[in-house]
């Protein structure tokens, strides 16, 4: 039976599809079974972020309105065999979109799947209630700054009054060179506020920024997105030093030259 | 000065604490004051040198008073009790 996860936040435009993008890929690349589901109806972007968007043919409303099967709608990655994604729907009619009937849909998935990962909208409406109803485990995602970590806090108040065990947080848009200055939150900092253990660490970098324009996900190329898997799966522990290269005389000297320019 | 973070982190823990008591953001200096009323009766004290926190975890909520005084008063300048014990 597969595990059965809900990436959220509260807040949006924090990562949660980038995560979700990511972090299927990474699980996949060690072989798993792993289905996205995007759950962010009228709003999906899941498809984007994979490069699907011209595949799709059916998305989860016809699936919940018997007009396909759940496997016509499923679209297979390029790269990982092992890896699907089942699309939204951009209509923007969701009465047929139950928090029951994603849970019945996420319980067929998975009996064919290892993970099933869903995509939670931003919020903490109707949309949430659907994602979360639907899952046994929760990832809540956040950058380091203020509103994001409040509103994670929320989330993570919120959850505790779902059936849903929330495994960690993931910390997005990451800078090593603001940490190590003292002008941004450090990973401590977040878990020392949020009373959670942080899981995954997402440096800010040029290249996710250019995989979710071109539509790719960074295959085996970034390490954070691999050792978030590895933290998941395995319940390890290990994170990415954003700060390393910012400390010392040299990272003084790097911290300078990239505030400059 | 604070640096950014210092200021975020103290402004963070606040808002948390507020938004799961729904206390006023006030209610730290309420209690100080009160408190400070008190406690220079006993002893010499600044208002800078009383800190009152308030955090919350899983058990409850803890309110963490921490006083700093170089002398407390003597005894025959204590406050007589009022129940005459």
């Amino acid at each position: 039976m597969a595990r059965k996860i809900v990436i959220t936040s509260g807040k949006g435009g924090v990562g949660k599809t980038t995560v979700t993008a990511n972090l299927g890929a990474a699980l996949a690349a060690k072989g798993l079974r792993v289905v996205l589901m995007d759950v962010d109806i009228g709003l999906n972007n899941l498809d984007v972020a994979m490069g699907i968007e011209n595949k799709v043919v059916y998305d989860i409303v016809d699936v919940i309105e018997n007009r396909c099967r759940p496997k016509q709608a499923l679209i297979q990655d390029d790269v990982y065999s092992t890896l699907c994604t089942m699309p939204s729907s951009h209509s923007y009619d969701k009465t047929s979109v139950t928090g029951l009937a994603i849970k019945n849909l996420t319980e067929r998935l998975a009996q064919s799947f290892d993970y099933v990962i869903l995509d939670c909208p931003a919020g903490i409406e109707l949309g949430f209630h659907r994602a979360v109803s639907a899952a046994d485990e929760a990832i809540v995602v956040t950058t380091p700054h203020i509103a994001s970590i409040r509103d994670a806090d929320k989330v993570l108040n919120l959850l505790s009054t779902y059936d849903v065990v929330p495994l960690g947080i993931v910390v997005n848009r990451v800078r090593g060179d603001l940490i190590a200055s003292g002008d941004m939150l450090s990973i401590e900092n977040v878990e020392q506020l949020l009373k959670r253990q942080v899981i995954g660490v997402i440096p800010e970098n040029d290249d996710i920024s250019f995989g979710n324009a071109m539509g790719r996900t960074l295959y085996g190329v970034k390490d954070c997105f691999a050792l978030l898997a590895e933290n998941i799966h395995t319940g390890s522990r290990k994170l990415i030093d954003c700060t390393q290269p910012y400390r010392g005389f040299f990272g003084a000297i790097r911290r300078n030259i990239k505030k400059r320019v | 000065m604070a640096k950014p973070v210092e200021i975020e982190l103290s402004r963070l823990k606040k808002m948390l604490l507020q938004d799961k008591s729904s206390a006023p953001s006030q209610l730290a200096e309420v209690i100080k004051s009160d408190v400070y009323s008190v406690l220079t009766s006993y002893m010499d004290l600044f208002s800078d040198d009383l800190k009152v926190l308030i955090d919350c975890d899983e058990a409850g909520y803890h309110v963490i008073i921490s006083a700093r005084t170089h002398r407390f008063k003597q005894i025959g300048m204590l406050p007589k009790k009022q129940d005459g014990r």
